[in-house]
């Protein structure tokens, strides 16, 4: 995210008025936790560093390492609940919050975040992540069912809509409960959600991807054959890279693995993982099955009653 | 499958026994002096056989136009009744006939002096499938969507659509049965709410919603639970009926009813209604909050009202909002999506194969919708 000097002044006014000296190093250890405020400022122990001063090097250390979002949400994190039981009110806090809205972010209190604002931006990274660094995602991995044959067998102005039709319809889901598409080749997709809580909007996505392609199917799909799909959802600690390419992880191994040996066509999976973090709203619409000794997963498809 | 056999012969009924052994159909016994009686009342699918050990000439010539007036090629709205001829003693001289008027199977003197394999049914009722599906594709514009798939095993075919199976052979609603829309008395109230104005009368969609176990949730939650259900209940009406301009106009306790504007050619309040059942367990799940899920109720028709805003409807004086009211609270299924006669022709043909009809509800034809549910 861009700072503005603006933003940066107001964040070293707002944090020298709230606290002292203490309290800020204390505060930035939640973020950096072997931060050393003296070696930072170059001030040595036996003097003390001005409130100025050390707020100054607070803001300047979260503005290099692209986390004034992360710093910004605890200044309100403070301001709501204190630091051990003492009220710390950010008087700036207002105005700086204004700030980052103007950049296109938005504050999540549920989340305790900010958030992209969809309406302005939506980048793969939620305007959060740091390449390199190690988050907890939930993934979900499509795959079209037969996709050399479909090729084969029709034009290929018909293959191209009808797979444009569906990367529209995966979309429009997934950004909806502000997942992104991180990767799309002609014949599906991986998508990512982030947070501890990502694996309910990734399996609520997957399901009606599935909802979403019958009526496709039943209305509009110009192919003489319904367009089918596999769909699998897993998660786990996974590293950000902003090219796809370079994240080399189990855990996209193994969502790659329940997709392609596990999963019915026109059926969701998910692991065992993601559906421990479900809530019950939603895990009581899958049902488990054993593909084998080590595995145990769930399922989830539609049917027309009898 | 439901079967239905019609025979005063103890020993055609016992000629299925196969079948109340077998756990795959449902078989049921009548006389057949019961069979008008019966095909009056019944709105399901089934195949029936009908006996005509006794019958001459003349009378077995009046049974196959009855039937034919039932069928699934008839005109008349109970389309969904297949029907097969039981002929013990071979009496009947020329049983290719019977095909011709819509039966689907026939069993003459020497098949019935084996035993009856199940397996038939299913090829009865893939065959009528079959006939009728290549029928109301040569009367449509455009390929109709329910598909056949060949099994590898020699099963019967299959019916699907939007590439989802059917469980089992059901009978292909034809949609020249329906009667005419009443559309001599449309008022159009154009695409959007734009022309509309207070005092005056227009035709609407119209759409009745509820949040069913109603009573049972009344007795569990507090008043301030319920109302916060209900907001939620609304907001997702909102977001799945707002965008085809749907409206909520009347509201009491866990149901309402919502108006759209008719222009006479979208038929977009149809589709948002599809979803919005198809996608109960989302609703449930995302805005409800519900680990115990709560079914909806969506029943649609098209008529005419005078127009007030939300909250000055007191005094409306309007047949259509009475049956919309009476079709939703008394006859509409739970979980279900209901359709009145009036909403057929503005279904895409693709939908055809998922029109049930249910019989008649205060002298209009009603029918259901077929809507996938979880697995």
């Amino acid at each position: 995210m861009r700072v503005r000097n603006r933003l940066q002044n107001l964040c070293v006014r707002g944090l020298s008025q709230a606290m002292d000296v203490y309290t800020m190093s204390h505060l930035i250890r939640r973020m950096f936790p072997n931060y050393d405020l003296n070696e930072r400022t170059g001030f040595p122990d036996s003097i003390p560093i001005p409130r100025k001063d050390a707020a100054a090097q607070i803001v300047e250390d979260c503005v290099n390492a692209g986390r004034m979002l992360e710093f910004v949400a605890m200044l309100i994190d403070v301001d709501r609940d204190g630091i051990m039981g003492r009220v710390y009110r950010v008087a700036l806090l207002r105005k700086i919050v204004e700030e980052i809205v103007d950049e296109g972010y938005l504050y999540d209190a549920e989340k305790r975040r900010f958030v992209e604002d969809s309406v302005q931006q939506r980048t793969k990274n939620w305007g959060l992540l740091h390449e390199g660094e190690e988050y907890l995602f939930t993934f979900l991995r499509l795959d079209i069912v037969g996709n050399s044959t479909l090729v084969r067998s029709y034009s290929a102005e018909a293959i191209a809509q009808t797979y444009s039709d569906l990367r529209s319809i995966v979309q429009s889901i997934i950004e909806k409960r502000d997942g992104r598409v991180w990767s799309w080749e002609g014949d599906g997709g991986v998508c990512a959600f982030h947070g501890p809580g990502a694996s309910n909007p990734a399996s609520l996505c997957a399901m009606e991807i599935l909802h979403e392609l019958y009526l496709y199917n039943t209305l509009h799909c110009q192919l003489s054959e319904p367009l089918r799909v596999r769909i699998a959802v897993h998660n786990g600690n996974c590293e950000f890279h902003d090219a796809f390419e370079d994240i080399k992880s189990e855990v996209i191994k193994k969502l790659v693995d329940i997709e392609s040996r596990f999963t019915d066509p026109y059926s969701v999976t998910v692991s065992k993982t993601a559906h421990s973090t479900l809530d019950a709203a939603i895990s009581g619409y899958l049902s488990d099955f054993q593909p084998d000794s080590r595995n145990s997963l769930y399922r989830y498809s539609l049917k027309f009653e009898g | 499958m439901e079967v239905h056999v019609f025979s005063n012969s103890k020993r055609s009924a016992e000629w299925f026994d196969a079948i109340k052994r077998s756990k795959k159909h449902v078989l049921e016994l009548h006389g057949y002096e019961e069979l008008k009686a019966w095909t009056r009342q019944y709105a399901g699918s089934a195949l029936i056989y009908v006996d005509v050990l006794g019958l001459d000439e003349k009378e077995v010539g009046k049974l196959m136009r009855y039937l034919s007036s039932l069928g699934p090629i008839s005109r008349k709205p109970n389309g969904n009744l297949l029907f097969g001829i039981l002929d013990p003693k071979g009496a009947l001289k020329d049983s290719a006939e019977l095909f011709h008027f819509g039966a689907i199977d026939y069993i003459g003197k020497q098949l019935f002096a084996s035993s009856l394999d199940t397996k038939r049914l299913d090829r009865a009722a893939g065959f009528a499938q079959n006939v009728l599906t290549r029928a109301v594709s040569s009367n449509g514009n455009g390929a109709n969507h329910a598909e056949l798939s060949e099994t590898e095993t020699g099963e019967p075919p299959k019916q699907s659509v939007g590439g989802i199976d059917f469980p089992q052979a059901v009978g292909m609603f034809d949609i020249r049965s329906v009667p005419a829309a009443d559309s001599a008395s449309y008022r159009y109230s154009g695409s959007d709410w734009s022309v509309i104005e207070p005092d005056t009368e227009y035709t609407f969609w119209f759409a009745f919603v509820s949040l069913n176990a109603s009573r049972e949730l009344a007795g569990q939650q507090s008043t301030g639970q319920s109302a916060r259900l209900v907001g939620a209940f609304q907001e997702a009406l909102d977001r799945y009926f707002g965008p085809s301009g749907g409206k909520i106009w009347m509201w009491k306790d866990f149901s309402g009813l919502m108006l759209f504007p008719f222009d006479g050619t979208a038929w977009a309040p149809v589709l948002a209604a599809y979803r919005f059942i198809m996608n109960q367990n989302l609703v449930n799940a995302e805005d409800l909050g519900l680990s115990v899920p709560i079914s909806f109720q969506v029943a649609l028709d098209i008529g005419n009202t005078t127009y007030r805003e939300a909250g000055k409807t007191g005094t409306i004086i309007s047949d259509s909002v009475n049956y919309i009211f009476h079709l939703g609270q008394k006859f509409a299924p739970h979980g279900s999506l209901t359709i009145t006669s009036q909403i057929i022709p503005f279904l895409p043909e693709r939908m055809t194969p998922l029109i049930v009809p249910m019989g008649k509800f205060e002298g209009r034809f009603v029918y259901r919708l077929r809507v996938p549910t979880p697995a």
